[in-house]
Formats: C-alpha cells, structure tokens, sequence
C-alpha cells in the first residue's frame, strides 16, 4: 500500500463491458495511452476498469500458462492491483511503453509466485513424492473437456494419411526442425505450413461443432424441464 | 494472419499494440523458438491483444492434445540393419571354426554382462517451466534417446552455474551435474538414455560445489 493513499479499488470480478466503463471517459477526452495513464494516476476508477478490460484477458493468460489454474483470479487480481499502483506511483515514464512496463510487471510477479511455491516445495519434497506438480484439471468440467478434446484429436489424426501424421509426429513430438523434415519427406515449406493449418483448423472445428452440439443438448433439456 | 489490431471496441482507449504476429510466430512462441527479442515484442502484444490471447489458446489447445494422443499412433522404427549384419557376419565366422568357439562364447558372455557405451541418438529438450497444469502436460519425449536439456533460467538470479539433478519418479537421482548458463539457459548433456516414465529436472543454487537452494523444477516425460 501507497502511505497515506488508499489503494484503488478493483472492478467486479466479470471483465466488465468496456463500452460502459470508458464511453464518457473517451467522449471527455478522447483516450490514447497518454491519457489513460494520466488518468489512472488520478485515481479516476472508470480509467482503471479500462486498463481492466484492456489487459485482464492477456494477463489472465499469461499467468495461467506460467503458474497454472489454481487460484487463478486472486492472482489476476492481485497482478492488476500492482501494475494499478506502480502507475500511480509514476514509475511509467514515457505512456507509450505502457505495454512493456505491464509485461514486466506481470513478468516479475510471476518470478515471485514461482519463488514462493519452490521454497514451499522444497520444505515437503521428501513428504510429497510422486506428486509434484499440481493438478491443473481443478473440476471434473475440466477433466471432462480435456477427454473430449483428446478423443478430437484421436479423431483428427485418424483423418489424416499415415504420412501427414508422421510429418506432424517428427516435429511436435520428437521436435525435429522444419528443415530437416522437409529434407527427409521431400516437402515444400509451403507444403509443410499447409498441413499443420489443416490440422489445426480440423481440430478447432470439430472442436467447435462438440461445443455445440453440447449447448444444443443442454437447452433441450432444459426447454424440456 | 498479420493485421492491424489498433481497432477498439466503441467507447475504448486506443491502445497502439501494433499488427498482431502471424499463426508461425504464435507456434514458435509456444514451442519457445522465438528469439528473446521477438518473445518480448510479442508478449507486450498479447497482453492487451483479446484476439491473440484467442489464437494463443487455440493454438496451445491442439499442442497439449496433439502430445498427450499423437504417440498412441507412433510407428516404431526397426533396429538398424547394419548391426545385425554385423553380428550375422561375426557369428557365421566364428561358428565354423571350433577352436573359436570357446573364444566367441567369452566374448559373447562379455557383451551381454560388460554395460557397454550404446550409441543411441541423441535428442534436445526444451524444459520450460509450466507450473499447474498436469503432469501429462510435461514435456514429451521418445523413449531410447540420449537427453539433451536446456532449461530456462532467464528469471533466476544470475549465477556463475548451477547445480543440477535428474530425478526419477521414485526420487532417486539419476543424473546431477553443475552447468554455466549461457543467454538464461543451462544446456546440460545428461548422458542419460531415456526410459519410459515421469522425472524431474531440478536446478539448485551452486554452493560450493554441491547443490544449493531448489531454485526450479521441472516435469519430463519419456514415452
């Protein structure tokens, strides 16, 4: 905490509706970065739940990539809630590198988080063998989706001929270069790219169509009852 | 895709992130081939890009799924054919002369019981540290390959070396050594040929030549 400044209170937990938080604000002044930072110094809240809405989805996603699901939104918040008061502290000089200075910020906290579970950690290896890694799959909503998407990928590369699928083993699994199998499989790199898009555009669809093959379910049965 | 993402909704501040990164780009940050200069620009990006962090996820999506199901449909490859010529030619020598016999049964017994060098291919590792998601999120590799590792170490406090340890999943430590790093990574020649099964990779803070402080750990998996 900053002295005698309270800090500045955080939107609700849903990513609020950046229409509502910032039309006034832009039709005030019309914000670039310049000025959403002069104002977030001035503890103005509506500039704050901007910088909320800009930047939640992506730090969400990097410190779920680098620290896991667990307790995931306490960490948002409290990430937010630093970047919030190093702005209001000025440590940002020059506004227009407002993203590098958010990304250090994030960075620095995640170094933090990896410290405190790694001491944590060590004080009960010898008790905790075998179980070292903590579980992402938090639910059984999540261990269900991540079945289904395996059993979509089953169903992807089963699509694909036996060569496609050894293309796509040599360099995500055994993580040989493109290069190398490009040389080896007589591909073009054009080839090479088209197949991995094809893939993956195969799978989010397929993905996709599940997805809604399960919201359709769920509202028959809910028109039902 | 390279497009100009300065494009608010109504009502938002303009944040200038510049043109988002191509699907390649994406794929080589997520696989950790971006260079430190391109994975900055890029995770500046991301943090105020919705529709990157979209295609990030996506993206990530079919890598874990495509690791955890993709060696289901490996084809094992067949032993090298010149070995067998070898020992099918060494073995018709020697059976036809009987004063050699004996000489070849030594020798046999030998390299059945000596351990001997085996000359198994080498594959690179990129450890990269993913705290929370689950342990059939390690990173993967083929089974019967000697591992090479490198790990990242970007965020510790820079050292002169580290100490570091293979461990396997029991906790019996297969491998440890101490590594310079060299641009925030340690790449370290385990000598080890994989096996099937979970292990763990840790770094420690070097003190006087013995490990220190658990700094990182790491999941691998040897399929």
């Amino acid at each position: 905490m900053l002295g005698s400044q309270s800090p500045p209170s955080l939107p609700p937990t849903e990513t609020p509706d950046p229409r509502d938080a910032v039309a006034a604000a832009d039709g005030r002044d019309g914000a670039g970065m310049a000025e959403l930072v002069r104002r977030i110094i001035a503890a103005d809240q509506q500039a704050i739940e901007s910088l909320y809405a800009i930047f939640s989805r992506g730090i969400r996603f990097y410190l779920c990539r680098q620290l896991g699901a667990q307790e995931l939104e306490d960490k948002l918040h409290d990430t937010f809630l630093v970047v919030v008061q190093a702005l209001q502290r000025g440590e940002l000089r020059d506004p227009s590198k407002l993203m590098a200075f958010v990304r250090t910020i994030v960075r620095r906290q995640v170094a933090g988080y990896i410290d405190a579970t790694v001491r944590t950690r060590r004080d009960v290896a010898d008790l905790e063998l075998g179980s070292r890694v903590a579980d992402g799959r938090s639910n059984p909503e999540q261990n269900l989706l991540t079945s289904e998407k395996a059993q979509i990928m089953r169903d992807v590369l089963r699509e694909l001929s036996a060569r496609d699928r050894e293309i796509l083993i040599r360099f995500y699994l055994h993580e040989e270069s493109q290069a190398e199998i490009c040389r080896a499989m007589g591909l073009t790199d054009t080839q090479f790219r088209l197949l991995k898009s094809r893939a993956k555009a195969r799978f989010g669809e397929m993905g996709k169509r599940k997805l809604n093959r399960h919201a359709d379910k769920a509202m028959r049965k809910a028109a039902g009852s | 895709m390279n497009q100009e993402s300065n494009d608010a909704s109504p009502g938002q501040p303009v944040i200038e992130k510049g043109p988002c990164p191509s699907d390649e780009t994406i794929e080589k940050f997520l696989i950790g081939k971006l260079d430190a200069a391109d994975t900055e620009r890029f995770e500046q990006h991301f943090l105020a890009c919705p529709t990157c962090v979209e295609r990030l996820e996506a993206q990530e999506s079919f890598l874990i799924h495509f690791k955890a199901v993709a060696p289901e449909f490996e084809v094992r490859r067949s032993p090298s054919p010149v070995r067998q010529s070898f020992w099918s030619r060494a073995f018709g020598f020697i059976w036809g002369r009987p004063a050699l016999v004996f000489g070849a049964t030594l020798a046999l017994a030998l390299a059945v019981f000596v351990p001997t060098r085996r000359s198994a291919p080498e594959v690179a590792v990129d450890l990269v540290l993913r705290r929370g998601l689950p342990a059939d999120d390690a990173a993967t590799v083929p089974a019967g390959n000697r591992l090479n590792l490198t790990l990242d170490v970007s965020e510790l406090p820079l050292e002169q070396s580290y100490a570091v340890e293979f461990i396997s999943a029991d906790g019996s430590t297969l491998a440890s050594g101490r590594v310079n790093p060299q641009d925030g990574k340690l790449h370290w020649k385990t000598g080890l040929t994989g096996r099937s099964g979970l292990y763990w990779v840790r770094v420690y803070r070097n003190e006087n030549s013995k490990p220190g402080e658990l700094l990182r750990e790491f999941a691998l998996r040897v399929r």
